[in-house]
C-alpha cells in the first residue's frame, strides 16, 4: 500500500521563489521514488490567490514542465487562510502538507513531519521555528503573543506552536476546510477535529522579510488575523460574557443585601433619601439583565457552533500509518522523529 | 429509443438516435431540443429481450433511412448510447445482457455507415470514469483503466467493442459520479436522496465512509457538453474524461446539503472494508476543451431549486 502526499501552497507574490520550491519538491518526490518508499508525492497544488506579480505565468510554465504541479486560480485575493483551505479541498492525498511560497519552509522537512506524525499517531504536525523567523523583535514577539492567546482560548497548548508549515492527515484537512467559513481560523477549526497535534522545532527564516523588511502581513492584516482567531473560539468568548453576567448578578444581590442592611442598621450613613432603593433596583435589574444576556449568549454559542459546522464527532483511520512506520523503522531510513 | 432530427436547410441535416433515456439521456434529449432538434420518432428497443431484437433493429434502421430519402447533400447520424440497467452493484448476467444490447446497436451503426458514403455516422458512448478507475487517485487521460467490479468491466468491454467498429467516428465519454434528478419514480442517486430525505426529516443510510473521496459532476453539465458534441461538426474519434477534478468527501457533500437545506441531516453509515469506500479522484489535466463543470455547492443548490420548483 502506497501512502500519498499532497502539498498546498498559496501564492501571492512568489514569482522569484516558485521555481526553486517546485525544484525542491521534485527532489523529494524523486528521492522517495528512487528509495521505493511507501509514500508518493501525488500532487503539488499552488493556489494563485490573486497574485500581484508574474506568479501566474511562472506557475503555468511549471505546470507544463512538471506533471505533479497543479494550479488553481482564485478570482481575487482572499488571503492566505482561505487560499489554503481552497487548495486543501482540491487535494486527494492521505496526508496534506501546507507550505509558504517563499522557501522559508524547506520541503525536505516534510519527511521529518511525517516521521513525527506516524511515530506519535498524530493528525497534525507543525513546524515550530526554533529561532526568530523574521529577524525583527517586534514582529516575532507579536506573532508569539497571538499564539499564546490562542493557546489559552482553545485550551490546547500545542497551538502555541502553530505555523503555516504543517502536515495534516488528509481526511482531517479536507473536513476542516469544508467547514471553514468567513471568520473561521483554520488552525482553530483543526482542533474541532483532533487534539492529536504535535510539533517539531526547526530553524525557519523568512528571508524575504529579513532582506526587504517587507512582509505580506501588515499590521491591519495581523489584527484581522487575531480577530478571526478570537471569533473562531467564539464559545469561550461568549461564555466569558455569560460568566461576567452571572458574576454581576451575584455581586448585585450581595450589594443590594448590604444596602438594605445598611438602611435598617446604618453603619455607613447615607443622607440622600431614596438612594438605597434606587441603587438596589438598579443593581438588581442590571444583574438580572446581564444574567439573562449570559443565557442568551450561551444559546448564541450553540447556534454558532451549529452554523460553523463544528462536528459532534469525527471518525478517523490511523491504521494506514503502519507501512510508513515500518519503513521509517528500517535501519537504512531510521532517523529521530 | 428516441430519434431526434435537426433540419438543415435543404439537406436532411442531423439525426440523433438516443438509446437510453435515463438520468443523462433524458437531459440530453432536452438539451438537443434546445439546440433545434425535434423529436422525430420514438421506437421500441426491448432491453435484454433478444427475441424481438432483429425486428426492432430493422425498424430503427428503416426509420432512420426514411428520414434521409429524397434529400441531397451531406448527412449526419449520431447514435448515442446512454443506457444502463444496472449500477455499480450489477452482476455478470446483467453485464452479459447489456453487452449483447450494445453489440446490436453497434451492428446497426456499422450497417448504416456502409452506405451511402456521404453519411457520417458517429457513435457516442457514455462510459464511466468511476467504474474504470475505481480506487485510483489523480487520474489523468493516460491512466490505464483498472476496473474492480462487473460494472467497470462492462464499461471497458463496451469501449473495446466500439473501438473495433469500422467506418464510424467513435466518441467515448467517461463521466465521474454524475448527480441529478432522474425523474419521479426513478432511482435516485446519493445527492438527490440526501436532499429528499433531508427535506422530509428522514434518515439517510450511507454505504461508505465520511472521508471517501469522489468526483461529482452535475448531469446538467454533462448533458450540455454532450449536446454540444452531438451538434458539433464531425471531428475525429476521441475519448474524454468528464470530471470536475475537485475531490469531494462524503462529509463535504453532507455539509453542503445541510447548508442548502439549513438543517441537520439524519445519517447512518453502513459498510465494511469491501464496501464502496475506495477513493476516486481526477486531475484537472483530464478536462477536454469547452468542459467547464460547476462546483459541488452550486450544483447542489441548483438541484435543490429544481426540487422545490
Amino acid at each position: 500500500m502506497t501512502i500519498t502526499l499532497s502539498t498546498v501552497t498559496p501564492v501571492y507574490s512568489g514569482e522569484k521563489y516558485l521555481a526553486g520550491l517546485v525544484g525542491q519538491l521534485d527532489l523529494l518526490r524523486t528521492r522517495w521514488e528512487r528509495e521505493n518508499a511507501p509514500i508518493r508525492l501525488l500532487e503539488c497544488i499552488f493556489v494563485d490567490d490573486g497574485s500581484i506579480d508574474d506568479s501566474a505565468a511562472v506557475l503555468k510554465g511549471l505546470s507544463e514542465k512538471y506533471s505533479f504541479v497543479r494550479v488553481i486560480s482564485l478570482s481575487r485575493n482572499f488571503g492566505q487562510h482561505p487560499a489554503t483551505a481552497a487548495g486543501i479541498l482540491y487535494t486527494s492525498g492521505d496526508w496534506v502538507a501546507t507550505l509558504d511560497e517563499d522557501l522559508q519552509h524547506p520541503p525536505h522537512l516534510i519527511e521529518t513531519l511525517l516521521r513525527k506524525a506516524v511515530a506519535k499517531q498524530a493528525d497534525v504536525v507543525y513546524v515550530h521555528p526554533s529561532e526568530r523567523v523574521h529577524g525583527s523583535l517586534i514582529r516575532d514577539l507579536g506573532s508569539r503573543s497571538i499564539k499564546k492567546i490562542l493557546s489559552v482560548l482553545t485550551g490546547n497548548k500545542n497551538i502555541e506552536h502553530i505555523s503555516s508549515f504543517r502536515l495534516i492527515r488528509g481526511s482531517v484537512a479536507r473536513a476542516t476546510s469544508s467547514v471553514c467559513s468567513h471568520n473561521t481560523y483554520f488552525d482553530i477549526a483543526l482542533t474541532w477535529f483532533t487534539n492529536k497535534i504535535e510539533y517539531i522545532s526547526e530553524p525557519l527564516h523568512d528571508e524575504r522579510h529579513i532582506q526587504s523588511g517587507k512582509s505580506g502581513y501588515t499590521l491591519g492584516k495581523l489584527l484581522s488575523h487575531a480577530r478571526r482567531m478570537v471569533l473562531s473560539t467564539h464559545t469561550k468568548v461568549l461564555r466569558a460574557g455569560g460568566l461576567l453576567g452571572l458574576a454581576m448578578f451575584l455581586v448585585s444581590i450581595l450589594f443590594s443585601f448590604y444596602l438594605v442592611v445598611n438602611a435598617f442598621f446604618p453603619f455607613h450613613v447615607i443622607e440622600v433619601k431614596g438612594w438605597t432603593s434606587t441603587m438596589t433596583a438598579i443593581m438588581f435589574i442590571g444583574g438580572i439583565t446581564l444574567f439573562l444576556l449570559g443565557i442568551v449568549l450561551e444559546y448564541v454559542s450553540i447556534v454558532l457552533l451549529h452554523t460553523q459546522g463544528k462536528p459532534v464527532f469525527f471518525v478517523i483511520d490511523r491504521e494506514m500509518d503502519a507501512p510508513l512506520r515500518a519503513y521509517f523503522a528500517e535501519p537504512d531510513h531510521a532517523r529521530p522523529a | 429509443m428516441l430519434v431526434l432530427h435537426k433540419p438543415g436547410g435543404g439537406s436532411p441535416g442531423s439525426v440523433a438516435a438516443l438509446f437510453g433515456l435515463g438520468l443523462i439521456g433524458a437531459r440530453l434529449a432536452r438539451r438537443l431540443q434546445g439546440l433545434g432538434y425535434a423529436t422525430a420518432a420514438e421506437l421500441p428497443f426491448s432491453w435484454g429481450k433478444r427475441q424481438d431484437r432483429g425486428r426492432e433493429v430493422s425498424d430503427i434502421a428503416a426509420g432512420l433511412k426514411a428520414m434521409e430519402q429524397g434529400a441531397a447533400g451531406p448527412r449526419r447520424l449520431d447514435i448515442v448510447w446512454s443506457a444502463g440497467q444496472g449500477g455499480f452493484g450489477m452482476d455478470e448476467e446483467q453485464v452479459r445482457r447489456e453487452l449483447a444490447d450494445f453489440a446490436d446497436v453497434l451492428d446497426l451503426a456499422a450497417g448504416l455507415a456502409q452506405k451511402p458514403a456521404q453519411r457520417a455516422v458517429r457513435v457516442h458512448l457514455l462510459s464511466s470514469a468511476g467504474g474504470l478507475f475505481e480506487g485510483q487517485r489523480n487520474v489523468t487521460v493516460s491512466t490505464p483503466p483498472a476496473p474492480k467490479r462487473c460494472y467497470g468491466m462492462l464499461k471497458l468491454r463496451q469501449e473495446q467493442l466500439l473501438s473495433q467498429v469500422e467506418g464510424v467516428t467513435r466518441i467515448v465519454y467517461r463521466p465521474s459520479s454524475v448527480y441529478g434528478f432522474s425523474g419521479p419514480g426513478k432511482r435516485l442517486g446519493l445527492i438527490p436522496t440526501l436532499l429528499a430525505n433531508g427535506a422530509r426529516y428522514q434518515v439517510s443510510t450511507i454505504y461508505g465512509a465520511p472521508d471517501t473521496l469522489r468526483d461529482y459532476v452535475s448531469v446538467q453539465d454533462v448533458a450540455q457538453f454532450l449536446a454540444r458534441q452531438v451538434d458539433a461538426a464531425p471531428g475525429g474519434s476521441r475519448t474524454m474524461i468528464l470530471a470536475s477534478a475537485r475531490p469531494t468527501s462524503l462529509g463535504e457533500v453532507l455539509c453542503a446539503v445541510e447548508t442548502t437545506l439549513k438543517r441537520k441531516m439524519f445519517i447512518t453509515y453502513r459498510g465494511d472494508a469491501s464496501c464502496n469506500t475506495a477513493h476516486i479522484t481526477f486531475s484537472r489535466r483530464t478536462w477536454p476543451r469547452d468542459w467547464r463543470p460547476c462546483g459541488i455547492d452550486v450544483g447542489i443548490r441548483t438541484l435543490w431549486n429544481f426540487f422545490c420548483h
